[in-house]
């Protein structure tokens, strides 16, 4: 059942038909070439979206159009006639040879040598002759009135009563055009299951059920327990109160070993041991706060080498303990560093520094002279004097970005104490002190020490080399230069690198295309990945810099790596950008809400920018660059995407909000990233800035039961069904998509059509499940499409394969009508071309609603066609040519089958069986849901009607109506088992006839069946299939729910005359007993004992007496 | 001013003929609404009533010529134009195809040529815009 205007309702209602009102045909016509959609999985084919070498015209000159479908009739097909004459303008010069007007003006090719299919250079009457030919798309448009002011397409009083394909043109010297019509039904009879309408990764068609996996998940997050990597657990902190002990480490030194690296030998707890709960479990060596190595607990040496370490820099090497505690587990640590180990090369020269002291604490027992604590006082020993001129003082401070600051202490010579009071940076308590010599000759610098609290303090932070504090020395956060050959004394870290990173994608590829030389006013892809810092990429452009689609992104390809930061400059400032990573499969975030709030649901989106991102920053500093360290590096990572929101105003374009990249870098840890090296100018970055570690314990991440969690959003994922598993089904629905999307009803994504005004229309989806686009498992991935039409699952698939013998080279009309034939639902073409499949609508009250798919629903409104108002004519055939009294249905191999019994309203003992038998029946429950489904097959036919009506087009197949007529005592629900539409211009008559087939008042009160008494696995199945499993075979609608038409129904039949029944007590023919009253009453078709009380809306309903 | 209007042939493409005399018939020139009707099958059953295209009207106008001028013209203009307008002497302005020319000789002292006529043709529309209520005095 179509919607259709309260204008078009009171027109039908009110039979004058005259005037404005007069009915009306309009159409177009139109050449379109079938689209293939090529998927690399799968080829779908669309004819009406296909590919229109013109926007349809309107047809003029139309004399009748004359068209039926039916469900029975798996082709819908009509005739239109047309003049085939174009008036000659009066002005126009009169040709006596040629006749009045322009008789002939539509004849196929008339003044065409050939066919010519291009239409550009062609005249107007050329045209036409080339367009009224076989396979040419017709659509028709009928109604009451019509607005010449507007296409056909857009006429508000017309109806689409039509998607024809032209099959026979005929022309006649009396000025006549018949064209015979088909619907698109007719293009799967004249294509057969064979390649190439099937694919050859299809060809040649079978099919094999498999269980149901296809469909749409939804998202989720997951929390991982993994081994808490990073050597800092800083999920783990020490618990309040901690007081286990902390046996630090000492006597830490460091010896080149000549091949780069370096010995380490300290002093520790040599054995396991208990005390107060804890006991020790190994080391763990750190380098520049990356770690190194995990040792066992009994050793007390490490050689660490040999490529970690680069000629000229100084590292920072910690050892610390680690311990377990045994009643909570494994979790707390202690430790203590305190060596520094200047490159192995130059340590031999000689000059080394020990024991450093700071004014915050008691000197070590070793410091010879007794150092007083005041502020500022930092003091060493060292040996090798005479060898050195000076010595590198740096303090750091605690945390991540803490400041940094060097002092030089030049030496000359003669003293094995050094003390050195520096007051800018006030008490020292906040500082870990390192301490290293040099030697200017040469540049050599030698081994130091260290001197930290009890817990560990930052070291230099990697790469970033503390600045000179003379003169005089500042309190800023660390500075990052590039390291040259002049300036020896840097820091750096040995991992991360920078990670090679190509062009992946961006948020244009939408609108412009994929790939890196695509180019918005000049600018593309490759420009933010060269080493031009000139160049960059530009987005397209937005109107609105906060719009919920106003987010552009620029994303790279890594090859699987542990990333730890993505380093970035912009072009403008301001914007607020996302840091996402893609990794072993998934976009990863550390909370569930971490969801880019692009809102993927605007119609204008289009760039797929929702996803979840891990890290971001307000990039408000000019253009950067931005680093930005991820909280914890990301293994297996293969995609980094960073997303621009809050875009500035470029003045390009009519939108001139845009994001720009100059630059993108990621950085990460590879297993040859060993080496990064700083020296030289060579133009290298230096490695991003680590995130430092939260002061406290360090976890040993070797240790299985020490673990970490961390939250991953698994964002929702589409699996395809048959479309991309050739041969596989999982509902025999599946099949009959396959076979529409191959046959040329494929809905593409973003599907357009041209319209007879101009109008480029767009077809959607709308929205899917969980953000996901709103495709068709069934035929693919997320690239795939829809069947244009209503396909509603079977829920049931055969147990058998169905073999290719079924299918090959037949038609696809007869391959879906097979799979018809087992199930019982209905097949056809509705008036948009959208096909039809679904359960016949007679086991319910109510009727399907829409025209297309994605609108299609289900409405209790039923059209009553009333012998007072349109009823034309009726005919009510009563035939048992189809009456069977029992069905048997049965598989092939007589292992199982089922007995149905028949429907028969006039029993006389006759023995009248109807078989079916079949290989693909796998149970006794199918087959007998089968027999039952015959059996209302043949029950349908009974009792027909054929009635006659003005034009409907709220009317369609699969349509319940209800007809009331006096005489052959109708007030009953019909189903639409076929229309014939009849509209002649000329005489302005428009006229349906309906066959239909009687069912009832109520599915549970005279019905043409009862529900009731159906098979219990039918019932079942229909609970399943038609509503989604809620019962349709519930107990009768309580009174409160009960219609008014319904009422009605009620009411006469109770009556005992279905056209009598008044309530003024004068003409009263029949009077209701008192049970009858208070059935009324109960149901609510009157509110009290007094017949007069029944309302006025029931009155207008019921038949008038003669 | 005349006192009548003398009817105007128009072929719109520059060539117009004025009769020297009017006809002295005229028949109608609107076709009747094409009106189907059908009642429901109900005892007290409304009407139905349908519309179709109303066609073209066949009219005719008939009068007396006295020369050979005029036949010629009415032969011409019968026999040799598609569609043109006809100004009446209402200036009703009729949009015609001018079908037969039905000329019969008749007796006449000094007009040789006198005929009387009928001429058969199709009105399809007529556009009474700048009708007048009668000649001007």
């Amino acid at each position: 059942m179509r919607d259709t205007t309260a204008a078009t309702d009171a027109v039908w209602l009110g039979g004058d038909f005259t005037g404005g009102n007069r009915p009306m045909i309009r159409a177009t016509i139109q050449h379109v070439d079938m689209k293939l959609y090529d998927l690399g999985y799968n080829v779908y084919a669309s004819l009406i979206f296909g590919d229109g070498l013109m926007p349809p015209r309107e047809l003029p000159n139309i004399k009748s159009l004359k068209w039926s479908r039916g469900i029975d009739t798996d082709i819908a097909s009509g005739t239109m006639e047309l003049y085939n004459t174009a008036p000659q303008p009066v002005g126009t010069v009169f040709r006596p040879e040629w006749g009045l007007d322009q008789p002939g003006y539509y004849t196929y090719a008339k003044n065409l040598p050939t066919y010519q299919p291009a239409f550009g250079a062609a005249t107007d009457e050329e045209i036409w002759q080339s367009l009224v030919v076989p396979d040419n798309l017709i659509r028709t448009y009928e109604g009451y009135g019509f607005d010449p002011a507007t296409c056909a397409d857009n006429d508000p009083n017309l109806y689409q009563t039509g998607l024809w394909i032209i099959k026979d043109v005929e022309f006649s010297p009396q000025g006549l055009i018949l064209v015979t019509i088909e619907d698109l039904a007719s293009i799967l009879r004249d294509q057969i299951a064979f390649y190439p309408v099937v694919p050859k990764n299809f060809y040649p068609l079978y099919f094999s059920t498999v269980p149901k996996t296809s469909g749409f998940a939804q998202g989720y997050t997951v929390t991982k327990t993994v081994d808490s990597g990073g050597g800092y657990d800083a999920a783990h902190p020490p618990p309040a109160g901690w007081t286990g002990p902390v046996v630090a480490p000492t006597g830490l030194t460091a010896t080149p070993v000549g091949d780069g690296g370096i010995l380490l030998n300290w002093s520790g707890v040599a054995a396991p041991a208990t005390s107060s709960g804890y006991r020790l479990t190994g080391y763990q060596v750190f380098i520049d706060n990356v770690k190194s190595k995990t040792v066992p607990m009994t050793a007390t040496s490490l050689t660490v080498g040999g490529e970690p370490f680069t000629k000229g820099n100084v590292y920072v090497v910690t050892v610390g303990a680690i311990y377990e505690r045994l009643r909570d587990g494994y979790q707390l640590v202690g430790n203590h560093s305190n060596v520094v180990q200047a490159h192995p090369h130059s340590v031999a020269y000689g000059a080394t520094a020990v024991n450093v002291v700071q004014d915050d604490a008691p000197p070590p027992a070793h410091v010879g002279d007794p150092v007083a604590p005041v502020p500022g006082l930092i003091g060493w020993d060292y040996t090798g004097d005479g060898l050195v001129d000076g010595f590198k003082v740096i303090l750091f401070g605690n945390g991540a970005g803490a400041e940094q600051v060097v002092y030089d202490v030049p030496v000359d010579g003669g003293s094995a104490t050094r003390q050195f009071v520096q007051t800018d940076v006030g008490a020292l308590s906040g500082y870990g002190t390192v301490v290293y010599p040099y030697r200017l000759s040469d540049g050599a610098i030698g081994q130091g020490a260290m001197y930290s609290h009890g817990w560990y303090l930052n070291p230099p932070t990697a790469g970033a080399p503390p600045h000179e504090a003379s003169p005089p020395p500042t309190k800023t956060a660390t500075v990052t230069k590039k390291a040259t050959a002049t300036t020896k004394k840097t820091t750096t870290v040995v991992n991360p690198v920078e990670v090679h990173a190509t062009f992946s994608d961006t948020s244009n590829t939408y609108y412009i295309g994929a790939g890196d030389q695509k180019t918005v006013f000049g600018h593309k892809g490759a420009d933010a990945l060269d080493d031009d810092d000139a160049s960059y990429w530009l987005s397209i452009g937005n109107d609105n810099p906060g719009r919920d689609y106003a987010f552009e992104w620029f994303q790279v390809a890594v090859p699987n790596v542990e990333v730890s930061s993505v380093r970035f400059r912009t072009v403008k400032s301001g914007y607020f950008a996302y840091v996402s990573v893609f990794a072993k499969g998934v976009w990863v975030h550390h909370d569930a809400a971490d969801i880019i709030p692009y809102n993927a649901n605007d119609p204008i989106s289009h760039n797929g920018g929702n996803i979840p991102y891990c890290e971001t920053v307000n990039c408000r500093d000019g253009e950067g660059p931005y680093e930005v360290t991820f909280r914890a590096s990301i293994p297996g990572a293969t995609k980094i995407r960073v997303t621009l929101h809050n875009l500035q105003d470029f003045g390009l374009g009519a939108e001139h909000y845009r994001g720009a990249f100059r630059k993108i870098k990621v950085f990460g840890i590879t297993s040859s990233s060993s080496t990064t090296t700083t020296g030289g100018g060579g133009g290298s970055s230096k490695p991003p800035q680590q995130s430092a570690p939260t002061p406290g314990p360090v976890v040993d991440d070797t240790d299985p039961s020490i673990v970490s969690t961390y939250t991953t959003y698994i964002p929702p994922k589409e699996t395809p069904g048959a479309g991309k598993e050739p041969g596989k089904y999982e509902d025999y629905s599946d099949i009959i998509k396959l076979l529409l999307a191959w046959g040329g009803f494929y809905w593409p994504p973003n599907a357009t059509r041209v319209d007879a005004c101009g109008k480029t229309l767009t077809y959607e989806f709308g929205p899917g499940l969980y953000g996901l686009k709103n495709v068709d498992p069934v035929l693919g991935d997320q690239d795939a499409g829809r069947v244009w039409g209503d396909i509603a699952d079977t829920g049931t698939a055969g147990v058998a394969d169905l073999p290719i013998s079924t299918w090959d080279k037949k038609p696809l009309l007869d391959c879906i009508s097979y799979v018809r034939d087992i199930i019982g639902f209905v097949f056809y073409v509705d008036e948009t071309g959208g096909a039809v499949w679904r359960l016949p609508n007679i086991f319910s009250v109510g009727n399907y609603v829409g025209v297309m798919g994605a609108d299609a629903g289900r409405s209790p409104a039923i059209p009553t066609i009333d012998e007072r108002t349109t009823l034309i004519d009726l005919k009510a055939k009563l035939s048992s040519r189809n009456v069977r009294e029992r069905y048997l249905v049965a598989s092939t191999d007589g292992k199982t089958g089922a007995l149905a019994a028949g429907y028969n309203p006039n029993p006389m003992g006759l023995r009248r069986i109807a078989g079916w038998t079949d290989q693909h029946f796998g149970s006794n429950t199918e087959a007998t849901i089968m027999a039952d489904m015959i059996a209302l097959r043949a029950l349908m036919v009974y009792r027909v009607d054929t009635i006659q009506i003005p034009g409907y087009p709220k009317i369609q197949i699969d349509d319940q109506v209800r007809i009331h007529e006096r005489v052959t005592q109708e007030q009953y629900l019909h189903y639409v088992r076929g229309i014939s539409s009849t509209n002649d211009v000329e005489s302005g008559v428009w006229t349906y006839d309906l066959n239909t087939n009687w069912l009832g008042s109520d599915p549970f009160d005279n019905w043409i069946f009862n529900p009731a008494g159906l098979s219990t696995e039918l019932q079942q199945y229909l609970d399943a299939v038609a509503n989604n499993g809620s019962s349709t075979f519930a107990p009768p609608p309580s009174a409160g729910t009960v219609n008014e038409e319904d009422k009605v129904a009620k009411l006469v039949k109770l009556s005992g005359n279905p056209a009598v029944y008044i309530t003024d007590g004068i003409t009263r023919r029949h009077v209701l007993t008192s049970a009858e009253e208070q059935e009324l009453l109960s149901l609510g078709v009157i509110t009290s004992l007094t017949p007069t009380t029944i309302t006025t809306a029931l009155m207008n309903a019921i038949p008038v007496a003669d | 001013m005349p006192s009548v209007y003398r009817w105007v042939f128009d072929d719109q493409a520059g060539t117009t003929y004025t009769v020297p005399v009017n006809p002295n018939k005229m028949s109608k020139i609107k076709a009747a609404r094409a009106i189907t009707t059908k009642v429901t099958t109900a005892v007290s059953g409304q009407a139905l009533f349908w519309e179709g295209q109303r066609p073209p009207q066949q009219f005719t106008f008939a009068g007396t010529l006295l020369d050979k001028d005029h036949y010629d013209a009415l032969d011409f203009w019968v026999y040799n134009t598609g569609r043109i307008t006809i100004t009446d002497h209402f200036l009703r302005v009729l949009y015609v195809v001018l079908q037969d020319f039905d000329a019969q000789p008749k007796r006449s002292q000094g007009f040789y040529w006198r005929h009387d006529y009928q001429v058969t043709g199709w009105c399809y529309d007529v556009d009474s815009t700048n009708a007048v209520l009668g000649p001007s005095a």
